[in-house]
């Protein structure tokens, strides 16, 4: 049936060009419904486009685009489609669209533009069409069958040396023969071989080889040099740099989980050092807070926050916090979550699987497709993919790599005491081998064997499959987990990754910066994935130190609105619920605690974290969490037991000190303020704490005095506390 | 306590006194004017909607649409009910209910992963990574509440957590996640009295608006609005709807003294009281293996206790003809049974329970054919079974939401009420 699909790409684009003739209409309407493939690909053009067309075409051509108004859209459509016509006379539609990661954003936004327009006026042409289609064919299901290579503009033109944009136009303006495939290896957003440039040089400016390694200088003044760029292309102008203040707070936190006490900011500002910034990240990255606040991060995208007495949390986060501060590199990390055996409190990495082999190891396929390579493939275990093709088979033959893996239950010592110990459990693997089999959406069972990136292993049952997968894992020069991994230390820092969701990296969801993702990705990799490395990147580059402020020139720099992130500002991350419990410590003065085992500290936490997650009680370990910004959340903060310690002068030493400290009394607001949000109090606040204290005066005794004092200090912390300002990393 | 308030000046005073008196303007509290609102006004007559969220798809082939005779069929049997349909033997005293109820047997939502699945039938709408839709509690919240002024507790209430977010509506509609125990955390000011927290407000008041306007997005503002929600809810005498230990144990013993049951009479209390949109989790139906075992023994008989209590006791109020049940998960189950008595996921068929509200009982909507593999005639679509609830709630069909980049989008994405129902 394949060779129906030029023709109906041809059909779609002269449709699109408002150049279709009747008879076209009538061949069009025919191919659609009386092929089911054909079906699909042309209701998920139509998806597609549609989208587009509403997300990216509309809002920028104005805000205000009322339902009714279709005579409007009408013209403005008439108006796109005149600059289509021009574009579409030079390029193809799909070539221009799979080209995109050579494009900036701006340009990549035109093009949807382009793109979208040509949707909408095939909606107003065929709209009739498009509903009359029978319901039947959305769920309908196809068996997928490998296309030929050779019919697939994608793989050409990414085996071609890397064009510069819009030289496109040189490749056939014909659309694919079926949606693009997604290939673990060469997915058609790799920054291509070896050889090619990496990044989008400006003109002028020089390219720098893959082959040769990147030093810190480079990547950073990469980030800087691309991130600008795409500013120029959107037109827009970056905020400006954020005060000293604003930055420490949000790289404490960022980094070591936690708000700095003012003496942190204190002596941070103090510093006029023009290397104050560089001597601090170091500081940081290399403090034990460092190592807790990534593993304890790491932890819960590994395992969930929900409970499982298989898992021992403590122990793999232990063995992260290890990995970080004995410099692993992430690759070595992601081959021992694979390959672990044993018992999993002894062996820590071992936890990750242990949480995940229930069902089949479904959920421990979904987890390592998810987590460490940044692909949705779990979605195909049922149903087709929403917007590319991905068969069950794949996610079958990545399953398969987990057959022999078994978690065992060894009962402990046999020791009188031993009654009411806990059950021990193992992660063995089985000698088992041969291929997986599953059934079908059709009820067919068929055979996967374990095959990653096209290559497959022997599947004798003398062959450790585990080990042979985290060996391809981390083979090539790009690999998926540093491109996962890459992403999700962006997103960290910045807000938003360089795709959204930050674990969908598949080929229907370009990066909003594809040259600075792949030159990043290639950098970490060249510096054996040193995690921390990557991260002082980040850190000390430009976009970074930008303030959260919106100006007059940034204001369309709205991802929370579901604008592509163009990094011109801090957008704000909201404290997780662990960097708020660590937060509201370090103000009693109880973190980083001198005595306390890390251990301790982290079981505490979870205790009190407990109460904002729920699980979602199916076999694939899906959790929820109701913190950000709900009512509960609101309440834990006006009420909840940890704040009352926290502002309790006979509970918090810190406050206690404070209150009796020979200072002014607004010089004690200025350093509770300091405490709290790291920065000195706005000249409001100082008016109505000066209002409030006013009738202190008239205390009659020194300590009826203090008491008065103290109930406002304690007031205007619980104020602090609950502000929008403290919830919010910005 | 020594306040430095003079003890005859009460709260408006200290308002308009620091006001007057200071550099800094105070904003009036807009949401503290409820103070007067009396609780003890009983709201039956009032529309909802309780949503019985059964997460992990549970296999309604054994449960709503049975296929005796048939390869796919299990080992349950039908029996007859009330209503012009049968169901399950293991839900027997739904059957009794089934006047009221009916059941769609037409569902095909191509949507079969979990995610995904429950975010399409929870919106109406299928995942899109540039936009977050609402839940439609979340949407019944946004076009009731504010007809609702009494109401002082959130308008959408989910007991036992799990359902999605509001989306481009906003914090102030999000769901408000509480246990089934009825004690919600940190609802009680502790030690500190009222004008304290006036005083506490004040400031916070101060900090909060300063942040606002350093222009960093709505979130700030979203922010205060929630905290204006949250104050009102802690001075509120409707908390007392939460606490279902306040029944009498005989009531809490009709609906089974477990968590589902709890949450079901929590929901008939939050409805009392007037919440327009409450969700009652039951969790723990992905069964892949075992599912007949596990529902004989477990899921159908807290399921069967639960929905037919709250019925009976709807009923008994006069309270059935304005509050509309919808019982379904994110999906339906694999009418094949696989090699472990399980059954997988499955979208493109299934059935769920809706009923009250003024909606027709004992029908039973659409058909799959023999094996249960393939809808006969007309599916519907989530987006259908949302039309029909707004249209038991009285909420038109006609409104337009619009995201925030000025996305217009239909409510339940543009779905027709269900015929068979109305």
């Amino acid at each position: 049936m394949y060779h129906e699909y030029p023709r109906l790409a041809h059909l779609l684009e002269r449709l699109c060009d408002e150049r279709l003739d009747q008879a076209e209409a009538d061949e069009l309407s025919q191919i659609v419904t009386s092929d089911a493939r054909a079906c699909r690909f042309y209701v998920t053009y139509m998806e597609l486009h549609a989208n587009l067309q509403w997300d990216l075409a509309l809002p920028a051509l104005g805000e205000d685009v009322p339902v009714q108004a279709s005579l409007a859209m009408k013209h403005m459509m008439h108006d796109l489609l005149e600059e289509a016509g021009r574009v579409s006379a030079t390029s193809g539609l799909w070539g221009e669209l799979h080209a995109q990661p050579v494009q900036s954003p701006a340009s990549r936004r035109k093009t949807y533009r382009v793109m979208a327009s040509l949707a909408a006026s095939v909606l107003l042409l065929l709209g009739g069409v498009f509903f009359l289609l029978p319901r039947e064919h959305f769920t309908m299901t196809v068996e997928h069958s490998q296309p030929a290579e050779e019919t697939n503009p994608v793989a050409r033109i990414s085996s071609d040396s890397v064009p510069d944009f819009p030289s496109v136009a040189e490749t056939p303006p014909a659309l694919p023969a079926v949606l693009p495939e997604l290939t673990w290896g060469n997915s058609p957003l790799h920054e291509a071989p070896a050889t090619a440039v990496v990044g989008p040089s400006p003109p002028g400016e020089s390219r720098l080889a893959v082959n040769r390694v990147y030093s810190d200088e480079e990547v950073i003044a990469a980030i800087d040099r691309q991130i600008a760029s795409g500013w120029d292309d959107m037109r827009l102008t970056s905020s400006p740099l954020a005060e000293d203040h604003e930055w420490v707070r949000r790289v404490y936190l960022d980094l070591a989980g936690r708000i700095p006490t003012a003496e942190e900011v204190e002596r941070y500002v103090a510093s006029g050092k023009p290397t104050r910034r560089e001597e601090l990240v170091d500081l940081l990255l290399s403090s034990p807070e460092f190592s807790l606040q990534w593993s304890s991060r790491w932890t819960n995208l590994l395992v969930g926050r929900t409970p499982n007495d298989q898992v021992d949390r403590v122990a793999l986060q232990a063995y992260l916090r290890k990995s970080i501060e004995d410099k692993y590199g992430w690759s070595q990390v992601v081959q021992e979550l694979i390959s672990s055996e044993g018992n999993p409190r002894d062996q820590g990495a071992a936890n990750f699987l242990v949480a995940h082999l229930n069902n089949q190891a479904v959920p421990a396929t979904a987890f390592v497709a998810r987590t460490l390579l940044g692909t949705q493939i779990h979605c195909a275990q049922c149903h087709k993919h929403p917007f590319y093709e991905v068969s069950q088979q794949e996610f079958w033959e990545l399953n398969s790599f987990f057959k022999q893996a078994t978690v065992v239950k060894t009962s402990p010592l046999q020791v009188a005491s031993a009654g009411d110990a806990p059950a021990v459990y193992s992660l063995l693997d089985r000698k088992v081998g041969g291929p997986t089999y599953f059934e079908t959406r059709t009820g067919v069972m068929k055979v996967a064997y374990p095959r990653f990136q096209g290559m497959e292993i022997d599947t004798s049952a003398e062959v450790p499959r585990r080990r042979e997968l985290a060996r391809l894992l981390t083979q090539g020069e790009d690999p998926l987990i540093a491109r996962a991994f890459v992403n999700r230390t962006w997103s960290h820092l910045f807000g938003y990754g360089f795709t959204t969701p930050v674990d969908d990296l598949g080929p229907h969801n370009p990066p909003t910066h594809p040259a600075l993702f792949s030159t990043l990705t290639t950098a970490f990799v060249q510096h054996g994935y040193d995690v921390k490395r990557l991260t002082r990147w980040l850190c000390l580059s430009r976009p970074y130190r930008l303030s959260s402020r919106l100006t007059s020139g940034n204001q369309a720099d709205r991802p929370d609105n579901g604008e592509v992130p163009a990094f011109s500002r801090m957008y704000f991350k909201p404290l997780s619920s662990e960097q708020l419990y660590d937060s509201l410590l370090v103000l009693k003065g109880e973190y980083p605690h001198p005595r306390l085992d890390w251990k301790t500290h982290v079981l505490r936490r979870e205790d009190w974290v407990a109460q904002f997650i729920s699980s979602l009680q199916n076999d694939e370990n899906d959790e929820s969490s109701h913190f950000d910004g709900t009512i509960s959340q609101a309440l834990v903060m006006m009420n909840g037991d940890l704040v009352e310690s926290t502002i309790s002068p006979r509970e918090n030493p810190l406050l206690h000190t404070l209150i009796s400290a020979p200072l002014a009394d607004v010089d004690k607001l200025e350093r509770l303020c300091l405490s709290v949000l790291s920065r000195r109090p706005h000249a409001e606040e100082l008016a109505v704490f000066r209002k409030l204290t006013r009738p202190i005066r008239d205390a009659r005794t020194p300590a009826e005095r203090e008491a008065q004092l103290a109930s406002r200090l304690e007031d205007f912390l619980w104020a602090y506390l609950n502000s929008s300002e403290f919830i919010m990393n910005h | 306590m020594s306040l430095y308030i003079p003890g005859s000046m009460d709260r408006r005073h200290f308002m308009r006194h620091l006001a007057a008196g200071s550099a800094a303007t105070v904003p009036a509290f807009g949401f503290l004017n409820h103070l007067s609102a009396n609780a003890d006004q009983v709201r039956r007559n009032e529309k909802a909607c309780i949503l019985v969220w059964l997460g992990g798809g549970p296999p309604t082939i054994d449960m709503w649409d049975l296929k005796p005779g048939s390869k796919n069929g299990g080992e349950f049997r039908p029996i007859s009910t009330k209503g012009d349909l049968q169901i399950s033997e293991h839900l027997p005293k739904i059957a009794q209910q089934m006047d009221v109820l009916s059941v769609v047997r037409s569902m095909s939502t191509r949507e079969a992963d979990h995610t995904r699945g429950r975010y399409y039938m929870q919106t109406a709408y299928v995942p899109n990574p540039t936009v977050t839709h609402p839940s439609f509690g979340s949407v019944v919240s946004h076009e009731l509440s504010s007809k609702r002024k009494y109401l002082e507790i959130p308008a959408f209430v989910s007991v036992g957590g799990g359902s999605g977010s509001s989306g481009f509506l906003g914090m102030t509609h999000a769901p408000f996640v509480v246990d089934s125990n009825g004690q919600i955390r940190n609802a009680t000011q502790g030690a500190v009295d009222r004008r304290r927290l006036d005083q506490r407000l004040a400031m916070w008041n101060v900090v909060e608006d300063g942040f606002i306007k350093s222009d960093r997005g709505d979130l700030p503002q979203a922010h205060k609005d929630v905290y204006g929600k949250a104050v009102n809810l802690m001075t509120s005498q409707q908390m007392q709807a939460f606490q279902v230990n306040k029944e009498d144990p005989k009531v809490i013993e009709a609906y089974g003294n477990n968590n589902f049951g709890r949450g079901m009479l929590m929901a008939r209390r939050l409805v009392e009281e007037g919440v327009p949109f409450v969700e009652v989790n039951l969790g723990g139906w992905d069964l892949h293996s075992q599912v007949f075992n596990t529902l004989r023994d477990q899921r159908l008989p807290t399921l069967d206790q639960g929905i037919s209590a709250l019925v009976q006791d709807l009923k008994s109020r006069g309270m059935m003809n304005n509050v509309t049940i919808v019982c379904m998960g994110e999906f339906g189950r694999t009418p094949r049974i696989n090699q472990d008595t399980g059954r997988d996921h499955w979208a493109a068929s299934w059935s769920l329970l809706i009923g009250g509200g003024g909606l027709k009982g004992g029908v039973a909507v659409g058909s799959t054919d023999k094996d249960g593999v393939a809808i006969e005639g007309k599916s519907y679509l989530p987006g259908d079974i949302w039309a029909t609830v707004c249209k038991a709630l009285g909420i038109p069909l006609n409104i337009v939401h619009t995201s925030k980049r000025g996305r217009p989008m239909k409510i339940a994405n543009g779905g027709n009420p269900i015929e068979e129902l109305i």
